[in-house]
């Protein structure tokens, strides 16, 4: 029964939005998704995002109770939650509140920062790539030199044909497998998809009657 | 939240050492992007971790997590469905799992009939699909068009 009622809701879950994606009639488009299930998701989410707030809430406090390596940095979590969470709820989230400023002006360059770093991990991934080592890492090395060269002014100095080669690289080996990869993911996720629907993959109802 | 635990209790449970399961390992950590990324990088290079899996779906955080586990000298196992990042998983992971071999993992590690069956069918169906493509491309290139316009795009 434990594992009964879960695997029909999402049995039932699923097969509704089999039919919605598959369906343009107005029932499952207008009256299920529309009127239904948008408003329902938007209620849930607050509640999941309380659920993760207790989650992370709840590691970090055992953490500082066992006195974990370097549990003082979980005295920073709590105080950039309870600070944040104040100058939402004090001085509201409009333009030109303090959480306003806080996203402008701490999130929003932290995670700028973070993303420029992206850069620097291309350069020293495409270093590893492009070492030389076999037949077939040659060959990814020439096609992404003759790549790289064409999107360039320099490229088009050294051979006119460079922009067309490039071209020819995206569009014909390079499409031909990305659309192999993408077949076989279509058809493994139907399969995944298809292995909860009917039941066959049932983990994520644990181990237990 | 609570199935992703159940998930890892159940396989904490099925190779026998139910002790070494923590419920508080499995956390909710961010739902923005790069927040994520400093996060789970922080945690990498605190715990020196000597393992690290990486499977489903991954944008552009994908190789600032792999290229930390690189620096702390994790051995790293990624699966992916998104193209754009293979590239990326192969060139700083140890073993990569690419597109639909993610899928395959679970039948190619419990060898179970019904899993197997499964990636049978799916062997089937790419065949399937191939030949449809080429059958259709051949009818093209001498302007029989019946096929491709029985299959439309949209």
């Amino acid at each position: 029964m434990k594992k009964t009622i879960p695997l029909l809701i999402v049995i039932l879950g699923g097969l509704i939005f089999v039919a919605w994606a598959f369906s343009p009639h107005y029932l499952i488009q207008e009256v299920f998704y529309n009127q239904f299930y948008l408003p329902w998701i938007y209620a849930a989410s607050g509640f999941a995002m309380f659920l993760g707030v207790i989650s992370l809430s709840m590691m970090h406090s055992n953490k500082i109770k066992r006195r974990a390596p370097k549990w003082q940095y979980s005295y920073l979590f709590f105080a950039g939650f309870i600070v944040t969470a104040l100058a939402g709820f004090i001085g509201g989230t409009q333009k030109g509140s303090v959480l306003m400023w806080m996203f402008e002006n701490m999130q929003m360059p932290m995670s700028a920062t973070m993303f420029s770093l992206l850069a620097f991990y291309m350069a020293s991934a495409a270093y590893k790539a492009f070492r030389a080592r076999s037949p077939e890492a040659t060959v990814l090395l020439v096609a992404a030199i003759v790549v790289m060269l064409a999107q360039v002014p320099l490229g088009v100095r050294i051979s006119r044909h460079m922009p067309a080669i490039s071209q020819w690289i995206l569009d014909v080996p390079n499409l031909a497998s990305k659309r192999g990869i993408a077949l076989g993911v279509g058809l493994g996720s139907v399969a995944t998809s298809l292995k909860i629907l009917l039941g066959i993959e049932r983990s994520y109802l644990g181990g237990g009657d | 939240m609570p199935i992703a635990q159940e998930i890892v209790r159940e396989a904490h449970y099925s190779v026998g050492r139910p002790d070494t399961y923590d419920r508080n390992n499995v956390f909710y950590l961010t739902n923005v992007q790069f927040a994520y990324v400093a996060g789970v990088n922080g945690i990498m290079i605190r715990e020196r971790m000597a393992t690290n899996f990486f499977m489903g779906f991954f944008a552009a955080e994908a190789l600032l997590m792999t290229e930390t586990g690189n620096a702390v000298g994790a051995v790293q196992i990624a699966g992916t469905d998104a193209v754009t990042q293979i590239p990326f998983f192969i060139t700083t992971c140890q073993y990569t799992l690419i597109g639909e071999e993610l899928y395959a993992a679970s039948a190619y590690l419990n060898r179970e009939p019904m899993l197997l069956g499964n990636l049978k069918a799916q062997d089937y169906f790419k065949f399937l699909i191939t030949s449809i493509v080429l059958l259709g491309a051949i009818l093209a290139t001498f302007e029989i068009t019946g096929l491709t316009l029985l299959l439309p795009e949209k």
